[in-house]
């Protein structure tokens, strides 16, 4: 095969969905690694990393960024960090960029040490500094990534307090993605009145990208329920699962809508949504992913009489136990109980 | 102290007519749009009231092109003259959401869209509620405006529009653009329009509309509805379902593709909205997996986005869209039970719209997923007929897993579905739920496991080839073991399972990787108990096989190791790295030199 026919494969890539341009973004990689072609290693990369992510397949994007970076710090000169222009205009995804995605995904790693998470953290802050960015993007991974380390609330809110401030330029996020970053913020501040404000806006604009309004629909179904609001949570239920159950990348999603099902008692609907993706769940190496979908699954487990038909995670016992483990690496790995804390407080919402 | 903007009306008028607009040609919309809510408003205080529109296009003494455009509809009194431009500054929300509900308002934002292809805008109306006195609106594009009053009598009850074209917009003037532009926007009125030329005049809506009218027979509609597909979009039609919603008022008809498209292509439909061209590229109308169909509908409900190419997704129009994907759910399923002769036509082309909706719809999947094709080690084949001959379902779920094993999998009389492509893993792995019928995901390692062993004798002589192998293998990653399975033409198979694949992935990004990353990927793999080592199964009913095994050079068997090595690569679509070209290169050349040195007596076996 020449760099021609790699090229045509990588335009090819674009027309299909996320999660279906994973096998021959892999195949472009492979084939540039093949040749020896270093620069279209790069692009193929960047194509695997894109579709890695919003396909959900975390750990492939980590391990190509990986390379991506480690290759931009040997020779920046060849394989620039940044391809902003004055620092307003990217057409295409770089490094700096990346970082975002990676960022994000790090900490549902539980055998990925924390110190290793927070370097990967400073090194993007460094990188957004020595390219004379706004640090807007850094602030919103980094209070991401202190959510998922267990971090007190008011932590990640002034890291959130502080993003919004940093002005927006060529890192920032698409419109949708900002909206629903505040509606993801007012969720945890427990400021249900904010997020419904913010998904509302999301949703009559409409605001929408790869992500966006999947992830607002899912977010909002559990506490809109927990508010009492529960026409609103049904209908971010509904329209939220149809346009998100294709899709492995929204597999904590699929579990937002399973606890909505077993909150309405929609039992056969739970177990239904739980079989169809709990391959999803056993597929991946992400811990977190695979732990907030377990959770769910212990739910149903809890709460609906005598599921049947779920062949991946073994009886209620064998989900427990998973969960238990799951949690304790997590707690052990970020130096604090929020995992467990986090299960205590979901238990109390779903029990039988 | 309270102060007030200075509004710019010039400026004002400018903005909305040469920014806000997409294209000139919306002037025409516009136009269309006035007269037909005129119209309606004058059939509002009298439904017997029969509406009609009249374009004229003539020409001025010094050849100026003009257009005269004639309503019958309710006409303004002077007051709402002076009120119409009074509404321009008013929200955008309001404007949407009250748009219709507003003549006036609507009234004077449409018309402020001719400015973008004049100068001044002359207006007669007589209104059907104050018919004694006709009214003319002269408007200027720098935001000056007259109003004139004069008898009734001098003009028909409704609203006449000058314009005259303003230098550079001639082509907005031509009358074919003109008759084009019409018929886009207006071709489902159903009020006549006219438009006269100095040479003719035709009318040029097309009024029969399948939907509306009533038809003797199911074939006869089904006639009219593919003639007016072919009309509408130029193009012949594989078939037609008629389109029906009480939820979004929403009438129309969907239009078989007579290609296969690609899935993840935006389909484009063609919206009216209340009979007036809204879109001809809306999108959200239908479910995402109806991508097989091109559809034509009139809704009278549905909100459509600013954009105009999408509608707001709230509970009406999921719920028109559930009706509508119900009304194609129910056409296949007609098919399926009554015309397996088109279902298979069909199916030839839009087996993947197909699928993609029995992946989420249990019920649907039980009544087609026998009749769908898949790719297998045997061929193409639909599900009924592999799973008569074959038990459990054996599936792979990569394209380049089935490449690489195929032809073994026919050798070993296994039949393997090629589950790689869109939609195929999630449906099978559906049948042990809702069909009760066994399957099994396997991969070239699972495969392998069906090779027979061999035989305690057999272990001894290939002692030295494994030795050797793992040696000459052991830079590239791969350990070497001897089986026997067929093909006995295949000398070797390279095996490799998605786990080890995403471990040499990581072995290999680390080479290049600094200590920071390289401590992060050590975590990453750190949690995985397999081996990043692949593995090459020599096949010991090969002849060659057998002769290696007998070889005691052991320069010469590490070197024909080495080439069936690569040899096993390439049968199995994996690429070359640099170190597995130059083994082939020096291999090659090796091997070349044996073959052609009479004094190497200790090399080959004969």
């Amino acid at each position: 095969m020449s760099p021609d026919e790699v090229e045509q494969l990588l335009d090819e890539l674009e027309e299909l969905d996320y999660h279906e341009r994973l096998p021959l973004a892999e195949r472009a990689v492979q084939l540039s690694d093949a040749m020896g072609d270093e620069r279209l290693a790069w692009q193929a990369r960047f194509a695997l990393v894109t579709a890695a992510v919003f396909g959900g397949v975390p750990e492939k994007a980590l391990v190509n960024f990986a390379w991506l970076e480690s290759k931009s710090a040997q020779d920046p000169e060849r394989f620039p960090a940044s391809r902003a222009v004055g620092g307003l205009f990217l057409s295409e995804t770089d490094v700096l960029w990346a970082y975002k995605w990676v960022g994000l995904h790090l900490a549902g790693f539980a055998s990925i040490p924390r110190p290793e998470i927070e370097s990967v953290l400073e090194r993007m802050l460094e990188q957004y500094t020595k390219h004379n960015v706004s640090l807007r993007p850094y602030w919103l991974t980094l209070a991401r990534a202190q959510r998922d380390l267990g971090e007190p609330t008011d932590v990640v809110l002034a890291s959130f307090a502080k993003s919004i401030a940093a002005p927006r330029d060529a890192y920032a996020d698409c419109v949708a993605c900002e909206w629903n970053a505040r509606v993801e913020m007012a969720l945890l501040a427990e400021d249900i009145d904010e997020a419904v404000r913010c998904a509302q806006l999301i949703l009559d604009r409409p605001y929408s990208c790869a992500e966006v309004p999947q992830l607002t629909h899912s977010a909002m179904v559990v506490p809109l329920w927990r508010a009492g609001l529960k026409d609103m949570a049904r209908m971010h239920h509904k329209r939220g699962y149809e346009i998100s159950k294709s899709n492995p990348e929204f597999l904590t999603s699929i579990a937002d809508h399973l606890d909505f099902r077993l909150l309405d008692s929609d039992w056969e609907g739970a177990v239904d949504l739980a079989r169809t993706h709990e391959k999803w769940a056993a597929a991946t190496r992400s811990d977190y992913r695979r732990l907030r979908f377990l959770v769910s699954v212990r739910a149903l487990h809890r709460m609906a009489p005598k599921p049947a038909g779920l062949r991946e995670f073994g009886d209620v016992a064998d989900v427990d136990h998973q969960v238990s483990q799951l949690v304790a690496r997590f707690d052990t790995r970020n130096g604090n109980d929020a995992t467990s804390r986090w299960l205590a407080e979901r238990d109390a919402t779903f029990s039988a | 102290m309270e102060h007030k903007f200075q509004i710019n009306l010039g400026g004002i008028i400018d903005l909305l007519s040469n920014h806000l607009y997409s294209s000139p040609s919306v002037y025409l919309r516009e136009l269309l749009q006035n007269g037909v809510d005129a119209i309606r408003a004058r059939q509002h205080d009298d439904p017997e009231h029969v509406g009609a529109l009249r374009i004229e296009l003539a020409r001025t003494e010094t050849g100026t092109p003009t257009l005269f455009f004639q309503d019958n509809g309710v006409g303004l009194t002077e007051e709402e003259t002076h009120r119409f431009l009074a509404t321009i500054g008013e929200s955008s929300k309001r404007a949407v959401e009250e748009r219709r509900a507003d003549f006036i308002g609507q009234f004077g934002i449409g018309l402020l869209s001719c400015f973008i292809v004049c100068e001044e805008i002359v207006m007669v109306t007589r209104s059907a509620r104050a018919p004694d006195v006709a009214v003319e609106w002269r408007g200027r594009a720098d935001g000056t405006y007259t109003v004139t009053t004069r008898d009734g009598a001098s003009a028909s009850i409704g609203t006449t529009v000058w314009l005259q074209c303003k230098p550079g917009c001639e082509e907005w003037f031509e009358a074919e653009r003109i008759e084009e532009l019409v018929r886009r926007y207006g071709g489902l009125l159903p009020y006549r329009i006219d438009f006269v030329t100095a040479t003719a005049t035709k009318e040029l809506n097309d009024r029969n509309v399948p939907w509306r009218n009533r038809y003797e027979s199911r074939s006869e509609e089904w006639n009219a509805l593919m003639d007016f597909g072919r009309r509408t979009f130029n193009q012949d039609f594989f078939d037609c379902i008629p389109l029906h919603s009480e939820i979004g008022q929403v009438t129309g008809a969907a239009y078989i593709l007579p290609f296969s498209p690609n899935p993840t292509a935006k389909r484009a439909h063609r919206v009216y909205l209340k009979n007036m061209l809204l879109s001809e590229a809306s999108e959200n109308l239908l479910p995402s997996w109806a991508f097989f169909v091109t559809c034509v509908v009139n809704t009278n409900t549905l909100r459509p986005v600013a954009s105009r190419e999408a509608f707001y997704e709230d509970d009406t129009l999921q719920q028109t869209r559930e009706a509508l994907g119900g009304a194609l759910r129910d056409y296949l399923i007609r098919l399926r039970r009554h015309d397996p002769q088109r279902l298979q036509a069909l199916i030839s082309l839009h087996y993947r719209a197909i699928k993609s909706l029995a992946t989420f719809d249990d019920e649907f999947f039980e009544i087609f997923i026998d009749v769908l094709p898949f790719e297998t080690s045997l061929g193409r084949m639909s599900m009924g007929d592999f799973r008569t001959r074959y038990a459990p379902v054996r599936y792979v779920t990569s394209v380049d897993t089935f490449r690489q094993i195929a032809q073994v999998a026919v050798s070993q009389g296994l039949g393997i579905i090629n589950a790689g492509y869109s939609y195929d893993a999630d449906l099978i792995e559906k049948l042990p739920d809702v069909l009760d019928v066994e399957i099994e995901k396997i991969d070239s390692v699972d495969l392998a496991e069906n090779f027979e062993d061999l035989m305690p004798e057999e272990r001894a002589d290939i002692f030295e080839l494994i030795t050797v192998a793992d040696l000459a293998l052991q830079p590239h990653k791969c350990r070497s073991d001897v089986k026997k399975f067929k093909p006995v033409e295949l000398p070797a198979l390279f095996l490799v399972n998605d786990e080890t694949k995403f471990l040499r992935n990581l072995e290999q990004t680390k080479q290049v990787s600094n200590d920071h990353w390289s401590s992060i990927l050590d975590s990453l793999a750190g949690s995985s108990s397999a081996s990043n080592y692949a593995q090459l199964c020599f096949n010991f009913s090969n002849p060659l096989v057998r002769k290696l095994a007998r070889v005691t050079d052991r320069k010469v068997l590490r070197t024909a190791i080495q080439m069936l090595y690569v040899q096993s690569l390439l049968m199995g679509h994996h690429p070359l790295n640099a170190s597995e070209m130059a083994l082939l290169n020096t291999g090659l050349l090796d091997l070349i030199d044996l073959s052609i040195d009479d004094s190497n007596e200790g090399g080959w076996v004969q």
